[in-house]
């Protein structure tokens, strides 16, 4: 179950609209300034959404990936 | 004979009597969408000639008595993500909108070996994630309960088309939910196979480690027959399993008796839920209860924490699929889409890394409630169909999904119609999800259920 005291980001104080520009100009996207607008009020929403992820976890706790290295060569025993 | 809502199941007894073929099935079917799909758009294009080519080689195959299976001679259509050798999939985007596959999808090999009959590709929102979008080349479908409302996503033209009574059953992909939802607001079953139980090989992604292959049809039954058709390993795609298929069909009859149901009450007690939601589930719990299930309240995490663990992940691998287009073309997108990948340029690579971590941890906890029970009951969706507005503020991220949960564990989750709101007269779901590779008692369960009630046998009328 969720944990009331989990450690998260919500703290942090949501980005400006110059803040969200100056990051997507980091990412390398050159957006028209009509898409530029549209995506600095969708932002918020996604910001909030991943502050909300829970941190610390013990280092034993591994993420959901899978790499069965058999799996892609197709060679060994499924 | 009106075709329109024939089963599978029914098709095939017909079959089997000679009392109905395939191509006067094909026929009947186009005609209907012919007469009515000009509201729903359910349909982007149509295969008619193909289709009648193949409902003559199935019928002559019947006649001779060679059955290839449950799907010889039955129509069907797939969502438009998914390849067709020689038949454009767009995506129901402009991005791809003159894009022609050289080669079928791995299920749609499957279901041509088994005999089925294509009818066309289904509407989609852009690229199984867009949507309901009303800037895109092809306008969104529409419900046929009312068309004033949409079918819900992503599989929006297969919910449309399935209830329409267009085909028995189409193949949607759900990634968060895409088919379940649109299963639950058009009154249809729908399944989310395990993660690796249906090939993905062949259809565009959404999210590499979460996206799922799951026919919608018009009950549990024709959810085994389709199921027993299109699962199974395809060692060339990277998340499939090497799990034997069980005959679903055969496993249907087994009744709950002495099964016990883990009811996820908290889901769908929320303030924001359709108020005729709560009690058409209790109703559904009680003919559970009376068909000899024991249910029992369970709990696990908000749908919060799931929905934001799904859609983080989702963010990213989404940016990481379109970023080409969108570095050179972003105008080109659709508004919903384009706002819903690029997030994933923004997130750090250690928050990603921190959803993977917290998406083992939720599922670690539905196993070890599932080691308590055999299955989960709960609503399929928290409200009923949306309007059909273009204004509508995306919830993508900000409203908690009922689905996502199982999309997060990777379970076979199915929905089924349960009722209808008394306001609108729109369909109300419930859903049903089991273990790894535990479809055949989620649709065991199903079935019970429909053997019990009717709300699977009510139809749109669309005159």
């Amino acid at each position: 179950m969720t944990s009331d005291t989990r450690t998260d980001l919500s703290h942090l104080p949501p980005s400006t609209p110059d803040e969200i520009r100056a990051m997507v100009r980091n990412a390398g996207l050159d957006l028209p300034e009509e898409l530029m607008r549209q995506f600095i009020a969708a932002w918020p929403a996604y910001e909030a959404m991943v502050r909300r992820i829970p941190r610390g976890r013990a280092y034993a706790e591994e993420p959901a990936h899978i790499f069965r290295p058999a799996r892609v060569s197709g060679s060994a025993p499924r | 004979m009106d075709v329109a809502f024939l089963t599978i199941a029914e098709l095939n007894r017909l079959y089997d009597k000679r009392e109905l073929s395939p191509v006067e099935v094909t026929k009947a079917l186009f005609a209907r969408i012919a007469a009515h799909d000009g509201k729903l758009h359910s349909f982007l294009r149509l295969t008619e000639e193909a289709a009648l080519a193949e409902a003559a080689a199935a019928e002559r195959e019947l006649m001779a008595g060679a059955r290839r299976g449950p799907l010889h001679g039955i129509p069907y259509a797939l969502k438009d993500i998914i390849e067709t050798a020689g038949v454009l999939t767009t995506g129901h985007s402009k991005l791809r909108q003159d894009y022609v596959p050289s080669a079928d999808a791995e299920l749609v090999t499957r279901l041509k070996a088994a005999g089925g009959i294509m009818l066309g590709k289904l509407a989609t929102w852009e690229f199984a994630l867009g949507g309901p979008s009303f800037d895109l080349p092809w306008p969104p479908a529409r419900n046929p309960w009312n068309s004033d409302y949409l079918p819900g996503g992503s599989s929006s033209g297969a919910g449309a088309a399935v209830a329409a009574g267009f085909v028995p059953g189409a193949v949607g992909t759900d990634t968060g939910g895409s088919v379940r939802g649109p299963a639950a607001f058009c009154g249809l079953a729908g399944i989310k196979p395990t993660y690796g139980r249906v090939s993905r090989r062949g259809v565009f992604p959404n999210t590499f480690s979460m996206d799922h292959c799951g026919p919608l049809t018009r009950s549990a039954l024709d959810i085994a027959l389709f199921l027993k058709v299109i699962a199974g390993f395809d060692p060339q795609d990277p998340g499939s399993e090497d799990v034997p298929v069980p005959d679903y069909p055969a496993e249907l009859g087994g009744g709950v008796r002495g099964l016990r149901l883990g009811l996820v009450e908290d889901w769908y007690r929320d303030a924001s839920a359709h108020p005729d939601l709560a009690p058409a589930i209790e109703a559904a719990v009680a003919v559970l209860r009376a068909e000899g299930a024991i249910v029992e309240p369970v709990r696990l995490s908000s749908l919060r924490d799931y929905t934001d663990c799904k859609n983080t992940i989702s963010s990213v691998e989404l940016f990481a699929i379109h970023e080409q287009d969108l570095r050179t073309r972003p105008q080109d997108f659709g508004r919903a889409l384009r706002n819903r990948v690029l997030p994933g340029a923004l997130i750090r690579g250690e928050d990603y890394l921190e959803a993977l971590r917290w998406r083992t941890a939720l599922a670690q906890e539905q196993a070890r409630v599932l080691r308590k029970v055999d299955a989960f009951i709960t609503a399929a969706a928290l409200n009923v169909a949306d309007r059909a507005d273009p204004n509508q503020p995306d919830r993508l991220v900000s409203a908690p999904s009922i689905t996502m949960p199982f999309s997060v564990g990777g379970l076979p989750a199915l929905a089924i119609p349960c009722g209808f709101s008394s306001a609108e007269g729109l369909p109300l779901s419930l859903q049903i999800a089991a273990g790894p590779f535990a479809e055949g008692l989620v649709l065991r369960i199903a079935h019970a259920y429909q053997e019990a009630t009717d709300w699977h046998r009510r139809h749109p009328n669309l005159a």
